[in-house]
């Protein structure tokens, strides 16, 4: 689920959760939804910053960002000036990058795909691998706990047997009033934490309530760090398919 | 005395081709020893000055991470004042920084992964001698805005030709994007495949300005003026560059697995040569025991008509001495004859070889060294095996009854 609000973060294409609730509506599940009908929207513009925190660095990229439904997101950066009008265009699973130095479109080949998107802690691959949290896993309801002040819901997902995900199981922290993901830990085979997001800053965008900030901790990279926030974003804007085109792609211009 | 040794000249040249047979066992023992160790260590010595030459020199500067971590990360700024210390040193003979990296280059709707290598044009020619690598095109030089050269294998990959753009797409410097676009000036080829199929040369400018790390390099050549106390200059160079947070390695450090590679097949090839003594050992004692045996009735009658054993003893080993002299003498010559040619034009040993070969990073080619301890020490073993089977004779005259030795 964090993963897929990250993505939306980028592409945002705060999407629609699968409609058919299928599954037993259980309390785990209801809330969940809940907290995904804050963040879901057919169509959405956004401009974001993305800090990449190392030992020996900092880096501060920013982007805009369109997307519509969960297949099409355009996401144009505008600063640092060197990469200033680079873009990346998502068609379903397929990235394309444009690169206005070179004057050309690059399909993201799988080798990149499994590297760090902009060189933060997130992979092009966590970005827009569709998973679905209410589908895939089996939702457990924890005993609340209290998470910097707020109360919180705490959920452990653990992926059905045919589902084709990456984690071991996923553990998530939902505040018990406005329903924000504040924490999300990501833990691998072995059932050791590999991720952490952490977010922050909840902020009123119309009828919604959104966290504004989120952090990305890799636990075996300490130091490091990606940080993203939330200028501004619209949600239900008039955009159409046609417009995450290739051709668009090397017209898009802030 | 004199009788003695004019006797044993005479005897050799009375029957030629008994001399003949036992000086040829001792020039083949002379000949396969010196040029199989001189094969051996010379195959070893290219490699390893090909290595220290093209890759590694003999003392390399790296941050210190780079070693376990061989990233663009770990890339690092020298100072013009530490270089300039580290080639005052007297035994340094040159620096060659350099600034590696791996990428996708892609031409058209082909895409393949290649190794960057951003260099001083000047300093990488006169140290890995580049140029002569050059098939086609133009080589760089400093001044060059925008020439880079290709490894034959990638551009076959690419299907790329001169003149041709090619794109570069990757990951640069802390996180930034690297990309670029620049046509192909040259093509070069390297004897490995494994680099020439994805080996790229550039300029360190538009390296820099391709990876975003403005300055930066992942590693400083140094190649000492001789391959001697190599520990002292590590050490000099150490206290220099430790000033700027930097590492020295040695050579033999930073390629454990072909120094480990080297002393197994050193290993082996001691067993191998152990063989190959113990075969010509056995070689030159079949012929001298045919010999005496010839020469049994011979003996027989010399002693009884009253030549001393002694004398006869000193007659037989003089006559074995000769023989061997000869023998190790045209084995010397033949030897050094084959060595000369394979030190000066290597037989290469084609495809199937080179696939072996290519894991050790070594180019399938035979050639030798030309060091003449090695000829003084095969030279030598030889001649010990030769004393200790002259001595042979010795005790077979000793043994000798005339009575039988004439019956027999």
């Amino acid at each position: 689920m964090t993963f897929r609000c990250i993505y939306s973060l980028f592409f945002i294409s705060l999407f629609i959760v699968e409609m058919v609730y299928s599954q037993s509506d259980t309390e785990a599940a209801r809330i969940i939804r809940q907290a995904e009908d804050q963040v879901r929207g057919n169509s959405s513009l956004g401009t974001f910053t993305m800090t990449i925190e190392r030992p020996d660095y900092t880096r501060n990229i920013s982007m805009k960002s369109w997307a519509l439904g969960d297949d099409y997101g355009l996401t144009l950066i505008t600063a640092p000036a060197r990469d200033r009008g680079t873009a990346f265009l998502k068609r379903g699973r397929e990235v394309w990058n444009w690169q206005p130095s070179i004057d050309r479109v690059i399909k993201m080949p799988p080798s990149m795909m499994s590297q760090g998107w902009m060189g933060s802690d997130l992979t092009t691959d966590d970005l827009i691998r569709q998973t679905s949290i209410l589908n895939d896993y089996a939702h457990t309801l924890l005993p609340e706990e209290i998470l910097d002040g707020i109360t919180c819901h705490v959920i452990e997902l653990t992926p059905n047997e045919e589902a084709a995900v990456v984690w071991g199981k996923i553990k998530m922290w939902i505040s018990k009033v406005d329903y924000l993901q504040y924490k999300s830990e990501f833990f691998d085979e072995d059932m050791k934490v590999v991720n952490t997001i952490l977010g922050s800053v909840p902020k009123q965008v119309g009828k919604r309530k959104l966290l504004t900030r989120m952090e990305v901790l890799p636990s075996d990279k300490p130091g490091n760090k990606t940080i993203m926030t939330y200028q501004e974003i619209e949600f239900d804007i008039s955009i159409k398919e046609e417009f995450f085109s290739l051709q668009n792609l090397r017209r898009i211009q802030g | 005395m004199r009788m003695i040794f004019h006797m044993a000249f005479r005897n050799i040249w009375r029957n030629r081709r008994r001399t003949f047979i036992t000086a040829a066992s001792i020039m083949f023992a002379g000949m396969l020893t010196i040029s199989m160790t001189s094969i051996q260590t010379g195959m070893w010595e290219n490699m390893l000055q090909n290595v220290v030459d093209q890759s590694t020199g003999h003392v390399q500067i790296q941050s210190p991470g780079f070693f376990d971590e061989p990233t663009l990360d770990q890339s690092f700024q020298i100072s013009q004042q530490s270089l300039d210390q580290v080639l005052d040193l007297k035994k340094v003979d040159k620096i060659n920084p350099r600034l590696e990296s791996f990428i996708l280059t892609a031409y058209e709707d082909r895409t393949r992964p290649a190794i960057v290598f951003g260099v001083h044009p000047e300093k990488e020619e006169s140290m890995t001698s580049l140029s002569n690598r050059l098939i086609a095109g133009k080589f760089f030089t400093a001044d060059d805005q925008d020439g880079i050269l290709v490894s034959s294998g990638l551009v076959d990959r690419l299907g790329l030709s001169l003149g041709d753009s090619l794109v570069f797409f990757g990951q640069g410097y802390r996180g930034s994007m690297a990309v670029g676009m620049w046509p192909v000036q040259g093509i070069i080829t390297l004897p490995l495949r494994e680099l020439n199929n994805q080996t790229i040369y550039m300029p360190i400018h538009l390296a820099w300005d391709l990876f975003q790390a403005y300055d930066q390099y992942t590693s400083v050549m140094v190649r000492s003026t001789n391959n001697r106390d190599l520990s002292s200059l590590h050490s000099d160079i150490k206290n220099i560059v430790t000033q700027e947070g930097l590492h020295a390695y040695t050579w033999e450090s930073l390629m454990p697995e072909l120094l480990e590679a080297k002393q197994i097949d050193e290993a082996s090839t001691l067993i191998t040569m152990y063989i190959l003594y113990l075969v010509v050992a056995f070689g030159i004692f079949g012929t001298l025991l045919m010999m005496l045996n010839e020469r049994t009735y011979e003996m027989g009658v010399l002693i009884s008509i009253g030549m001393k054993r002694t004398q006869l003893m000193l007659l037989m080993w003089l006559e074995f001495l000769i023989m061997a002299l000869i023998g190790l003498l045209t084995g010397m010559v033949i030897a050094l004859i084959i060595v000369v040619y394979l030190h000066y034009f290597p037989v290469p040993l084609g495809d199937d070889m080179q696939d072996v070969f290519e894991q050790f990073g070594m180019i399938a080619q035979l050639t030798a060294t030309l060091n003449p301890f090695i000829f003084i020490r095969e030279t030598f073993t030889v001649s010990i095996i030769v004393s200790i089977l002259s001595l042979y004779p010795i005790w077979k005259i000793y043994r000798l009854n005339p009575v039988q030795a004439i019956r027999a």
